[in-house]
């Protein structure tokens, strides 16, 4: 693949790119939910397709990604930004409500560490062949990674398939 | 659990409380699937999803595995799918086109087709029939095992494993004019929706009693859902996480059936006020008022009737934000496998459906606000539910019982005004009670007398 970074020039973006990811974990296990928000571009879509367990000779149309298709979600900054608001506004100011804070950004987040693991309790497994929702979440943030060195979070099956 | 259990004890009708063992003890759990699953109507899915012939779709009803096909004269089946040789799980995919279901263990294959067999689903082609089985195999007594009822409802799909059951709509009462409330187009036409494409399939470790009895009309759990109010996902973008309602938005339970919901009082359609939602995008708003006036002259001198709720056993429904059907699949005491179902117009504009796509997306799933919520609750429930000191204490069901009267706009429904009232639950609860009884079909639709049976507790009127 043309411009795609190989040898040492790979092996050091890929570092600058797991310090990135920690980097964002740390702002979101802290609640800085506007400096982590900040990171993200402006047309940033947000979106995992629903995956189906469908015959070989149709495999391209595993992942539902079509325009109108359902997915786990699919987002873009501007639906995100106001779900961060009240933190904002200095409203999360109880033990209970800074509970319900972390949980909003745990929604929508998916996040790999503490995260994805919660996501992926209170999602369920399937494990039927079905992804489980917390993998396919972390498989998500590094399809991202993968398709461009800022935070971009779309990904589809091809951007999968070259990281996995 | 002791063996002297009975259905009435664990649901005490006349003091208002429900055995915990209900919601996590495995021989309640067996008999749910035979008295329940296996008589009762449940929602296999939607036509659109079996557009062409041999189009299949791959759902469940309970736990058992169905596939919904469509054959090559256009008329649709619901098999279990499970091979009768060796009980093979038949078909392993979600959904796709096939004329013979050939089953991967020893390629025992069934087709719809009247080309290739008599009867549906019979047994097209067995290896070694000649040479093997002699030709001695009854081919037509070991087909795929067809629901004994279906329906296709609006374009919705359901079915019984009870040949005995009561017709569908006689088992909706006049419940279904809630539920057509969602499956109808937003201008009036009968049906006229279908579901998007993708269903969210996922698990929580919760008893499926838990979504059932939720969305049955629970509206004191709004506390669950503190975040998502506070972070306004309201379309219009004002407060809270839905578009104003017009008034008279209470609960309504059906005593004898078992459904139930939050929906509006009946009026005359002129009479319905039609409040503007949606209004941060202003292609959906229009498109919404403009077919509620088609709706209001197509239904000129009719009965408004809209509401939302949960139809006995395991399907509920919500008939506009978001506009959803979700099925609570039993997969174990202690686990529920959800499937939801997003709901659009049919011939609505894509750029109206894709906005559409986006609020049920962000509002529901696993991945969406306010699904998440209910998860938690549901799942954490059902954990401090099953010690053995905690299945001592029944749940309360006490809200708001005996102050309900019957509801002349409703044949069959009672409310109390409100829409918080347990109600609901309890309804909800007595009629599961009744099908885990073992009931015959003359008993469950008062056709025939009951010796034990308690009536739902009314407002003592002095």
């Amino acid at each position: 693949m043309d411009g795609v970074p190989k040898g040492f020039e790979a092996q050091a973006l890929r570092l600058d790119v797991e310090d990135f990811l920690h980097a964002e974990a740390d702002l979101v296990d802290d609640r800085k939910f506007d400096q982590w928000l900040a990171l993200f571009s402006e047309d940033l879509q947000y979106r995992m397709p629903i995956v189906r367990n469908i015959a070989a000779p149709s495999i391209a149309n595993e992942y539902l990604s079509g325009p109108l298709d359902v997915s786990w979600f699919d987002e873009g900054k501007k639906l995100r930004r106001p779900w961060h608001a009240p933190s904002e506004h200095g409203q999360f100011a109880d033990t209970a409500v800074t509970h319900y804070g972390r949980h909003v950004v745990r929604k929508h987040t998916g996040h790999r560490r503490k995260v994805a693991g919660r996501i992926s309790q209170s999602a369920g497994e399937r494990d039927d062949g079905g992804l489980a929702f917390g993998d396919a979440v972390e498989i998500a943030h590094d399809a991202a990674y993968g398709r461009s060195g800022s935070f971009l979070a779309w990904f589809n099956a091809a951007s999968l398939r070259s990281l996995i | 659990m002791s063996n002297a259990w009975s259905p009435t004890r664990l649901i005490d009708v006349k003091n208002r409380t429900a055995s915990r063992e209900i919601f996590v003890d495995r021989d309640v759990y067996r008999q749910e699937q035979e008295q329940i699953f296996a008589r009762a109507w449940l929602f296999v899915g939607h036509e659109c999803q079996v557009p062409n012939p041999d189009d299949f779709y791959v759902s469940r009803m309970g736990e058992e595995s169905v596939i919904l096909t469509r054959d090559r004269q256009g008329k649709l089946h619901v098999f279990l799918n499970t091979c009768r040789h060796r009980g093979m799980k038949l078909c392993r995919h979600d959904e796709g086109n096939t004329r013979v279901f050939s089953c991967p263990y020893h390629a025992w294959s069934y087709s719809t087709d009247g080309a290739l067999v008599s009867i549906p689903g019979e047994l097209f082609g067995v290896p070694g029939y000649k040479k093997y089985y002699h030709e001695e195999l009854d081919k037509q007594e070991w087909g795929l095992v067809p629901v004994p009822q279906m329906i296709n409802y609006r374009g919705t799909i359901w079915a019984t494993w009870d040949k005995s059951a009561a017709p569908f709509e006689d088992y909706l009462g006049s419940f279904k004019f809630w539920l057509d409330s969602a499956l109808d187009h937003r201008d009036g036409r009968e049906g006229g929706s279908v579901v998007l494409v993708g269903v969210q399939k996922w698990r929580t470790n919760c008893n499926w009693k838990f979504p059932a009895t939720n969305f049955v009309g629970d509206a004191a759990h709004v506390i669950a859902h503190r975040s998502v109010d506070m972070v306004n996902l309201n379309p219009s973008g004002t407060e809270g996480r839905r578009d104003e309602r017009a008034e008279g938005h209470a609960a309504f339970g059906w005593p004898d059936l078992g459904h139930g919901g939050l929906g509006f009082t009946s009026r005359p359609e002129e009479e319905f006020p039609r409040i503007p939602s949606f209004q941060k995008y202003p292609h959906v708003s229009e498109y919404l008022i403009q077919s509620a006036k088609a709706h209001q002259k197509r239904r000129a001198g009719k009965i408004h009737q809209q509401g939302k709720g949960t139809i006995f056993p395991n399907m509920s429904f919500h008939e506009d934000q978001p506009r959803t059907i979700i099925v609570h699949h039993p997969n174990g005491p202690t686990q529920t496998e959800f499937w939801r179902y997003y709901l659009v117009d049919a011939d609505a504009p894509t750029e109206v459906k894709d906005t559409l796509r986006h609020y049920y997306m962000t509002y529901s799933g696993p991945g969406g606000m306010t699904e998440q919520d209910d998860l938690e609750n549901w799942a954490s429930a059902t954990e401090a539910s099953q010690g053995a000191v905690a299945r001592r204490f029944p749940y309360n069901y006490q809200q708001g019982l005996r102050y309900s009267v019957p509801y002349e706009g409703l044949p069959g429904a009672v409310w109390c005004g409100e829409r918080v009232t347990e109600q609901n639950q309890l309804i909800w609860l007595k009629r599961w009670a009744e099908f885990m009884e073992a009931r015959d079909w003359d008993q469950l639709m008062r056709r025939a007398p009951v010796s034990n049976d308690v009536a739902f507790p009314l407002k003592i009127v002095r």
